[in-house]
């Protein structure tokens, strides 16, 4: 456990801090503001349930998946521009625990954003004073099920991340498999189905379980098991040649 | 310069830049045959003629698709200099690094037209296979390709200079993205607004491509001198 908690603290000190806290505070800001802005009067529903869904689409479509990969990417970018795999791999700890650091700093920065986009959307809500009340739950059960949505998603990318010294290709994957999934989510069948359309989905407010109906468990699942094995394997096997 | 323009060619080679430019209308192309595969009817059963309503399904994706399209390309050619220390190579020829700055914008700038003539394409291939009718409104595909792509010169210019003063790709590629997700919604003023200013339907309010289409080539070609200018002067750190 000590391994793993120093290995932790390398990655930590390895990566480019004010980037990343720049990148968690600027996103949710401005998925939050317009959804607030916005004139929500001319419906009867809850105001600030329309406005949060607003805010989730804003946030979910394209932002929240990209940020993953951006993550992903930075995570290895220290090693990808200083040939700094083969430093890293020469060190008297298994290839697994690396990954696992990797996998855990990754894990901690989506669930800050979720963080973060709650708490924008409360602090707006309080600025802006709307008047509706919206029931905690369903907002902290939407950013939970968002965070566990996207594993699959996060797998991947730190997979593709690993892969590609280039920065510019994995994004461009990213961005052109992410624009689609607003049709995908309009599809039941295939949209559960589809990793870029599974934040959206789970993040829409619902009065079920965490992970309800709009996205299934299962999925969820497999889809970290082969993102997250397959890179794991990847990972541990590959002749590190970079 | 035309040497100059042919070795940034010969670079291009085996990237992702060619497969970067059809990922785009062909994500049009699929997007717009399952949302007319899915409800033609209803959506053909409104008070507009048919190229309206293609156009403004298509609306709803094409300027997005632009602007990050736009920005990718920016950053794919200023990361060849960067990868591989390619800077010091460029740099030691005994070109003005005006031109060579120059040469990096008229490239993006082709780049962008190739990606207008696919639209084109796009259009006239979506008006075939969903069957709607005639006359075959051909101007019409040749303005949907060409302004908006027109429109997006400014951002394509400015980040191809945030692109190529910052060696980190996530910096200039996140500003590029958030900024076309939020840039353009509050006002129409901003360049992120220019592409759907710039499509030619009535439908929409507050657009008008016989302004914004100049204006967009215009701040364009000022962003690209400006950009060229300050790379001129500016120290840059081989890797």
């Amino acid at each position: 456990m000590t391994v793993f908690l120093r290995l932790v603290s390398n990655e930590w000190i390895k990566l480019q801090k004010w980037l990343v806290l720049v990148l968690l505070v600027v996103g949710p800001i401005f998925s939050v503001i317009p959804s607030l802005t916005m004139d929500h009067s001319s419906t009867e529903a809850n105001q600030l349930l329309m406005a949060y869904s607003t805010a989730v689409l804003q946030y979910a479509w394209i932002f929240f998946p990209i940020l993953t990969g951006v993550f992903a990417a930075l995570i290895c970018r220290y090693e990808h521009i200083n040939g700094g795999w083969k430093q890293l791999l020469v060190q008297p700890v298994s290839r697994s625990q690396i990954y696992l650091a990797k996998v855990f700093l990754l894990l901690l920065f989506t669930a800050t954003s979720q963080i973060f986009f709650v708490s924008a959307f409360l602090v707006g809500t309080w600025w802006y004073g709307i008047g509706d009340s919206i029931s905690w739950e369903i907002i902290i059960r939407s950013a939970i099920s968002g965070w566990l949505a996207v594993l699959p998603l996060a797998a991947l990318q730190l997979w593709i991340s690993f892969l590609w010294r280039s920065f510019g290709v994995p994004f461009a994957i990213n961005i052109a498999l992410a624009l689609p999934s607003i049709l995908a989510a309009q599809s039941e069948t295939f949209g559960p189905y589809y990793p870029w359309a599974q934040p959206m989905l789970a993040m829409v407010p619902s009065e079920g379980d965490i992970l309800d109906a709009s996205i299934k468990v299962w999925v969820i699942l497999v889809g970290i098991l082969i993102a997250g094995i397959g890179g794991w394997l990847h990972f541990i096997r590959r002749d590190m040649e970079w | 310069m035309i040497r100059l323009l042919a070795a940034e060619r010969l670079k291009m080679k085996g990237t992702w830049i060619p497969i970067l430019l059809f990922l785009g209308p062909i994500g049009l192309i699929l997007a717009m045959m399952v949302d007319f595969g899915l409800r033609k009817e209803y959506l053909l059963q409104q008070n507009t003629d048919n190229w309206t309503v293609l156009i403004g399904e298509a609306s709803m994706l094409l300027p997005l698709m632009i602007l990050l399209g736009a920005t990718l390309l920016a950053s794919l050619l200023a990361e060849m200099e960067h990868q591989a220390s390619a800077w010091k190579h460029t740099l030691a020829l005994p070109l003005s690094r005006f031109k060579i700055y120059g040469s990096k914008g008229i490239q993006l700038i082709g780049l962008l037209i190739i990606v207008a003539i696919l639209l084109v394409l796009s259009f006239a291939f979506l008006w075939f296979w969903i069957d709607l009718g005639k006359p075959v409104p051909w101007d019409q595909f040749l303005k949907a390709g060409f302004y908006p792509v027109l429109a997006v010169l400014p951002v394509a210019m400015l980040q191809l200079w945030l692109s190529i003063i910052i060696r980190n790709q996530a910096l200039p590629i996140f500003i590029g993205v958030v900024c076309s997700l939020f840039g353009g919604i509050h006002t129409k003023w901003l360049p992120w607004a220019y592409p759907i200013n710039a499509i030619p339907i009535d439908s929409l309010e507050k657009n008008n491509p016989a302004f914004w289409v100049p204006v967009g080539i215009g701040l364009g070609l000022l962003l690209l001198i400006l950009g060229a200018l300050d790379f001129s002067r500016r120290e840059v750190k081989g890797g």
